[in-house]
């Protein structure tokens, strides 16, 4: 183990192994493939731990083949979403189907910290830095020697950064691209469904950079809001403390369209929540806990006993709401 | 060996001052009690031979979730494999004969498979699986997961890169 291989003969040999088992290699290909194993002992060496991994996987029995693949690939389905949910296992995760309802990206991590719908977290890592996680949140963390690394998957975080004795720099980023925060507090915010990122900056400044456009770098400071996809950055407006209220364990609005905050409520109930065309124009203001239990509830009958509107319950999971 | 005298002294400060929140917030995340200290107890065991992790322990608390936190991953790992794993066992037309002893082992293979390809997406991992596992041709992967053949070879590349780094890294 402890003889170490370069890594271009790693990659000739990863090149090889996947060349090999493709079942698709020609003739031609074999005979170089032998060739580059007898042209260096290394090659052989590197060879030999392609076959060690390959091994790994081999079943006793060839008949249990699909058993194995079948349970492994519904468990890393569980597993996931066991970790994104924290709700138990149900029969229905089993059930063909269900996986192409969720989002391909999100499909590709197991995320280290995540919140289930409803639920808010806050965490301190390892620097001091500390989050605070709104509903259906999904974030890793990846600090190194040289950065500190936390990739917003989905959701909504606010973070307040801590001076890392290592001065490594903080890096925010998600799908859409980085933000390079300066001893600051601020908030990000990326759902599924609207495909952009949403910053707040509460204190310090964050600077935002879009994946495909890395020379765009726009600096949003304290009071100050914008957002930006993977191309674009938007023009920057005043932040409103409405906005950030969720932090507080609060669901605020100031003069917002009831549709509007139907949509921000969702975010923290599960089921369907509809906004019938002739209410959406009914404006909100308010502020509501988020933390009670049953708390989306309570909000609903709230806002049915000052506004002129009317919940029709289909089932407790789905609700829509009218005019009165 | 001062070092290791050194962070034995640190552990036991660790466990009187940390043992008991450790232990209720592995019980929020676990749901049973039983369960939680096992793992809390695990927790403290992994900080044994750190030497030097402990020697600069600046947030023992985010420290010790962290580490709490892998074991938790593991135990989630373990249980969702042994879950899946009975789910498609009553799956089987044919019910299949199977020793306590026999049961394990193939748990703990499959613990060990899962372990390595952790961090892959779960289409790399079912592309792997149908190579390595079942044998299939890059053609016949593509087709049975509706994919381009350029698509499956990207994959198992990304697979056999992953699991190269676990292991030999």
């Amino acid at each position: 183990m402890a003889n170490n291989i370069k890594p271009t003969t790693t990659k000739q040999a990863i090149h090889w192994f996947v060349r090999s088992v493709s079942g698709t290699m020609s003739d031609q290909e074999q005979e170089e493939r032998d060739q580059w194993l007898d042209a260096n002992p290394e090659h052989a060496q590197a060879w030999q731990r392609m076959q060690g991994i390959s091994s790994q996987l081999q079943p006793s029995e060839a008949s249990q083949s699909p058993l194995i693949r079948s349970t492994l690939v519904s468990s890393a389905n569980m597993q996931r979403r066991r970790l994104l949910k924290g709700l138990a296992w149900t029969s229905s995760l089993l059930t063909s189907g269900w996986i192409a309802k969720d989002q391909p990206f999100v499909l590709r991590h197991i995320a280290d910290f995540s919140t289930s719908t409803g639920e808010q977290h806050e965490v301190t890592l390892a620097d001091g830095t500390h989050i605070i996680m709104d509903t259906n949140t999904m974030l890793n963390i990846a600090f190194n020697d040289q950065q500190r690394h936390i990739k917003l998957i989905s959701g909504q975080i606010m973070i307040a950064t801590a001076k890392d004795p290592a001065m490594r720099p903080l890096i925010v980023s998600t799908e859409d691209g980085s933000l390079k925060p300066v001893g600051t507090r601020f908030s990000v915010r990326r759902d599924e469904s609207d495909k952009v990122t949403r910053l707040i900056v509460t204190a310090g400044a964050v600077e935002m950079r879009p994946a495909k456009n890395p020379n765009t770098v726009v600096t949003v400071y304290a009071g100050q809001q914008s957002y930006f996809d993977s191309m674009h950055v938007a023009a920057i407006s005043s932040a409103h403390e409405v906005d950030t209220a969720w932090t507080k364990g609060m669901l605020s609005a100031e003069r917002m369209r009831l549709s509007d905050f139907l949509n921000e409520l969702a975010r923290y109930r599960t089921g369907w929540l509809h906004c019938s065309p002739e209410a959406a124009d009914i404006l909100v203001t308010g502020t509501y806990p988020l933390h009670a239990r049953d708390a989306t509830d309570h909000i609903l009958n709230a806002l049915q006993e000052t506004l002129p509107i009317k919940l029709n319950f289909r089932t407790r999971y789905w609700i829509t709401v009218g005019k009165a | 060996m001062l070092g290791s005298a050194h962070s034995h002294q640190i552990i036991s400060t660790l466990y009187t001052n940390h043992y008991a929140w450790l232990q209720s917030w592995l019980r929020k995340k676990l749901g049973t009690s039983h369960e939680a200290a096992d793992l809390a107890q695990d927790t403290f065991l992994r900080l044994i031979n750190k030497d030097r992790e402990l020697q600069s322990l600046r947030e023992p608390k985010a420290y010790l979730t962290t580490v709490a936190h892998g074991l938790l991953v593991n135990h989630w790992r373990r249980q969702a494999i042994e879950h899946a794993y009975l789910e498609a066992l009553s799956a089987l037309p044919e019910p299949m004969a199977q020793s306590p002893e026999e049961k394990t082992l193939i748990l703990e293979i499959l613990e060990q498979i899962a372990t390595l390809l952790d961090g892959l997406s779960i289409r790399t991992q079912q592309i792997f699986l149908l190579s390595q596992l079942d044998g299939l041709t890059y053609p016949q992967i593509a087709k049975e997961m509706g994919l381009t053949v350029n698509v499956v070879q990207k994959a198992m590349t990304k697979a056999m890169t992953h699991c190269y780094e676990v292991l030999y890294a």
